[in-house]
């Protein structure tokens, strides 16, 4: 995304509606409507000061409804674009005409609560279709008392719980008493494989997704009792078998059954599954985890009427085997989970295919004839002259709890504050996100810096994203040196008992991290 | 631990000097391996975008597994037709040197005496080259001698393509997982459940009263496949699950088949006679590990290529200007080969369009004041990256070709007069690493005293 927000010749439109869409391949015509977010994009720095203002709650969606936000807000730290947002429904100046407190409170005068919706014609020579997906509806998740008891969780909902971004800063609590949950059981195919719903396809990935947070619970808690209860294990990509393999050697159980019903059962849960041997059992439980299916997106139906292309019978985009990426209408592609169901791997292989010669291939040269036609080529300031003087930077990262669970990073911060040639250092929640790379090209220029070190991740995936803002700061990229206290540090000492200083675990009760 | 971390990291930061960037043009041509679905598509996709295209094929025609498909037909022809694209069969890759933008291969093609060697100049490679059937001649524990009984679903989707009267058998178990999932190969295959599945229902339209009985572990048809598979529960199909330690038992006897399992509903051992046994059996990559060594590529446990990143760089190699496609990186449906051809050629067209690359600065450097040209870097550099010049003087002296050179450090290890550094790693900067590290050792020491 980072990457994305980087480029010249990408220009991101959120908040943005397609309102039609005419034309043929090479020269389409786009009208669009961007909603306001009545923040001005250019001036806000993401400092976060307005939300801590703000005096309205409201539910953070972004959560999974899971806690509260404020109307004023931006929805995780490394966001793209890095710029806050009100949320019309719940601002107290847009719907009472009151309050505007956030307006004196930001430094860099960025709130505009004149911004009106604008409308835009775009010219264009193709178009992907990438809406993702929608939600299994609360009607299918009733049928497992979804909505009945707050320890019946959608596997979203879970991956949030887990997550150190989310409501429990990454402990999983139920969220009926926030004790931490000692059996937890997932129930595969829900609203997937289901005529009941009228979704008779599997949706590929939730087979793969809850081995993945059942061993990331597992690792939370090492002593939690996980069942996977399952018709059959969908683990068909490339080394998923071996997933499932180390989970089962980690403990997880697997059950071949199809869940009855969940019922609430004094503080617990009582799941009813009948097995294949004509059995019917009943086991307890603190937390159930509705594995859900992946829907076809809210507006297909809509994009398609505008755009004229077909959909098919489960209202996901209509392509052919051996066209993969084309939608019945020419010079508009499909990339993603409005593809049919499909992981991440497949998704950005998709998108490549889609974005470039996909586009290419069955338009016949349409790319080739156009190619070049405005683009922006990056440029960089002229690198500044190195004096004498070694004036290093030090930026130590939290990685959320990913590193801050594990070594004490204020800690290293201050350490390395005392070394020679060190003039300046810090320690920042997300270091990789869009906002902490401008306060790192600030921070380079404010001291002059000459010397960069991150303490933070692997340098393998983010060592080109620091040293591009290296260059964009006027710094030679190689005066860069990264180090990999995640993997060589926080990871490899992540179970060494004591070793936490604040906690992801369950079991006991741990301050929230800072 | 982190602070031994950090603090080394200072020590070697006081040290670190700019390098500087170099960019190196690209040679607008790519290589495809591979003329099957897959290698094709990418190399029509390369061409369509206007670059020519070399297309190796190790087989005397194009078109791999799917040579019956029409659309592989449609494709043969395209690619025949296409100027931008040349086509050399009967064709294998002996030799790559190079680097992104400026690879040169060396191709054998032709067979016997009408063997010759050609050079190609090239800036990228995508690798197609695919996978073939797996024939395990153990499945589940069970030695089984392939026939016109005992067959393979591929052989039996021939079967029922074709003529014959009594191509769909009155009786017939399809054995799923066979040779897959840790019994031969450790791997799923993917496709064999909805293959089975599909075979099951044209047998069954052929067929309508033949009995299909399906033994299975998971049955994995995936996305939109979930109709088929219902559809032949529907018609009458049986799947019936087994487990790894109560296997199916197969065997012939007197040209008897005879296929016993257990039935987790009857909760009962049960034994049948088939007309037939058809084994879903998965598929094993084409030769990877020469290919692999070639072109320095690493290959998964499984022999598939290994990606750069599995989520984010899903299509390229961890060599620069290398990139895979289609069953070469893992068993996938023909959809999947066919987006997944686009997306190679769409990652591999980026360098060929912009013209150029741009070289990592972290290189092999010689001070060529204190090198005494012995040549033993230049033996030594598993890249041809090292080459000997002359200086005023006329004496010999290496120097590193900066593209070619991968920053292995190979060299400045061996270099007897310390003559060479590594950009970004040079002996300075190590060394004031290595003495930081130990700075701990002695501020314990002084505590403890």
């Amino acid at each position: 995304m980072v990457e994305a927000g980087r480029s010249p010749n990408i220009e991101i439109l959120t908040n943005t509606d397609l309102l039609s869409l005419q034309g043929k391949p090479g020269n389409f015509k786009a009208d669009i409507v961007q909603r306001p977010r009545y923040i001005n994009a250019d001036d806000c720095t993401a400092c976060g000061l307005c939300t801590t203002y703000c005096p309205r709650h409201q539910v953070d969606d972004y959560n999974e409804g899971l806690n509260l936000t404020r109307p004023i807000h931006i929805d995780y730290p490394q966001a793209v674009p890095a710029t806050y947002y009100i949320d019309p429904r719940s601002c107290l100046h847009l719907t009472h005409e009151t309050c505007q407190i956030c307006v004196p409170v930001c430094q860099s005068k960025a709130i505009d609560f004149s911004q009106k919706p604008e409308e835009r014609t775009l010219e264009i020579g193709a178009v992907i279709m990438s809406p993702g997906f929608g939600r299994i509806s609360e009607e299918t998740l009733a049928k497992y008392s979804f909505g009945k008891h707050p320890d019946v969780v959608t596997s979203i909902e879970f991956e949030r719980l887990l997550n150190p971004s989310g409501p429990f800063t990454g402990e999983v609590r139920c969220l009926s008493d926030n004790r931490h949950p000692h059996k937890i059981a997932f129930i595969q195919c829900v609203g997937s494989r289901d005529i009941g719903c009228d979704n008779g396809y599997c949706s590929s990935v939730c087979c793969m997704y809850a081995i993945k947070e059942a061993m990331v619970a597992k690792e939370h808690d090492p002593e939690a009792e996980i069942t996977i209860y399952y018709m059959d294990i969908r683990t068909q990509g490339k080394e998923f078998d071996a997933a499932q393999k180390r989970a089962q050697d980690k403990g997880i159980k697997f059950v071949r059954a199809k869940v009855a019903d969940v019922m609430p059962w004094g503080d617990h849960l009582r799941l009813t599954y009948s097995t294949l041997d004509g059995k019917h059992s009943f086991d307890p439980y603190d937390m159930v985890v509705l594995s859900v299916g992946l829907e076809s997106p809210p507006d297909a139906q809509k994009l398609a009427d505008l755009a004229g292309f077909k959909l098919n019978k489960y209202n996901f985009c209509d392509t052919d085997t051996f066209a993969p990426l084309a939608t019945s209408k020419e010079g508009i592609y499909v990339a993603g989970a409005f593809n049919g169901p499909m992981d991440i791997p497949e998704s950005v292989t998709q998108s490549s295919g889609a974005a470039g010669s996909g586009a290419a291939g069955i338009a016949s040269g349409l790319i080739k004839k156009q190619r070049g036609k405005g683009i922006v080529h990056k440029s960089y300031p002229a690198e500044k002259e190195l004096g004498d003087e070694v004036r290093i930077g030090v930026f130590v990262c939290h990685c959320g709890i990913n590193i801050g669970s594990v070594v004490d990073v204020p800690g290293v911060s201050d350490y390395a504050g005392d070394m020679e040639g060190v003039v300046y250092y810090t320690e920042s929640l997300y270091s990789c996100s869009q906002d902490a790379q401008e306060v790192l090209k600030e921070k380079i220029k404010e001291h002059d810096l000459n010397r960069v070190v991150i303490a933070a991740c692997s340098p393998r995936t983010h060592e080109p994203l620091f040293q591009e803002t290296l260059k964009d700061a006027g710094l030679n990229r190689s005066l860069f040196e990264m180090v990999n206290i995640r993997d060589q540090c926080s990871w490899v000492h992540a179970n060494e008992p004591g070793s936490r200083p604040h906690g992801c675990g369950q079991g006991k009760a741990h301050p929230a991290p800072a | 631990m982190n602070r031994d971390l950090v603090r080394m990291a200072v020590a070697k930061a006081r040290h670190i000097q700019p390098l500087p960037e170099q960019t190196v043009p690209v040679n607008k041509t790519g290589l495809v391996i591979g003329g099957g679905i897959g290698g094709m598509t990418a190399a029509l996709n390369l061409a369509d975008q206007g670059f020519n295209c070399h297309l190796v094929e190790k087989q005397e025609e194009l078109g791999g597994n799917f040579k019956k498909f029409a659309h592989t037909r449609k494709l043969i022809d395209q690619v025949k037709k296409n100027k931008l694209v040349t086509v050399y069969t009967n064709a294998e890759l002996n030799q790559t040197n190079g680097f992104v933008g400026n690879f040169s291969s060396v191709v054998t093609t032709g067979k016997g005496a009408k063997a010759k060697e050609i050079t190609l100049d090239h800036g990228i490679i995508i690798i197609a080259t695919g996978a073939r059937e797996h024939r395990p001649e153990t499945v589940l524990g069970n030695p089984i001698k392939y026939s016109k009984k005992i067959v393979t679903q591929s052989e039996l989707a021939e079967q029922l393509d074709g003529k014959g009267k009594n191509r769909a058998p009155d009786s017939i178990v399809m054995i799923q997982c066979a040779g897959s999932r840790g019994d031969d190969l450790n791997y799923c295959s993917k496709t064999c459940c909805t293959t089975a599945v599909k075979n099951a229902l044209k047998v069954k339209e052929v067929n309508p009263d033949s009995q299909v009985v399906v033994l299975y572990r998971d049955i994995r048809t995936y996305g939109y496949a979930e109709d088929l598979y219902q559809e032949a529960r529907q018609k009458g199909v049986l799947f019936i699950p087994y487990e790894m330690d109560n296997r199916p038992v197969i065997s012939e006897k007197g040209g008897k088949l005879s296929v016993s399992f257990f039935d987790p509903i009857l909760q009962d051992d049960v034994s049948m006679n088939p007309n037939m046994v058809a084994m879903s059996v998965g598929m094993v990559p084409e030769e990877t590990d020469t290919l692999s060594k070639l072109l320095k590529v690493p290959v998964t446990a499984d022999r598939f290529f290994l990606e750069a990143h599995v989520k984010l760089r899903p299509v390229e190699l961890p060599v620069d200007g290398v990139y895979v496609c289609g069953l070469a990186h893992s068993p996938k449906p023909v959809n999947e080969v066919i987006a997944q051809a686009q997306a190679a050629s769409a990652k591999a067209a980026m360098p060929l369009v912009k013209g150029y690359v741009t070289v990592d600065p972290i290189v092999s450097n010689v001070d060529k004041d204190i090198c005494i040209g012995c040549r033993l870097c230049t033996s030594l550099c598993p890249y041809q990256a090292i080459q000997m010049v002359k200086d005023e003087n006329n004496r010999p002296k290496a120097e590193t070709i900066v593209a070619s050179c991968k920053a292995c450090g190979i060299c400045a290890s061996h270099c007897p007069t310390f003559a060479i550094s590594m950009g970004g790693f040079t002996n300075e900067q190590l060394n004031s690493q290595i003495a930081a590290f130990g700075r701990k050792v002695t501020e314990k020491e002084t505590e403890a005293a």
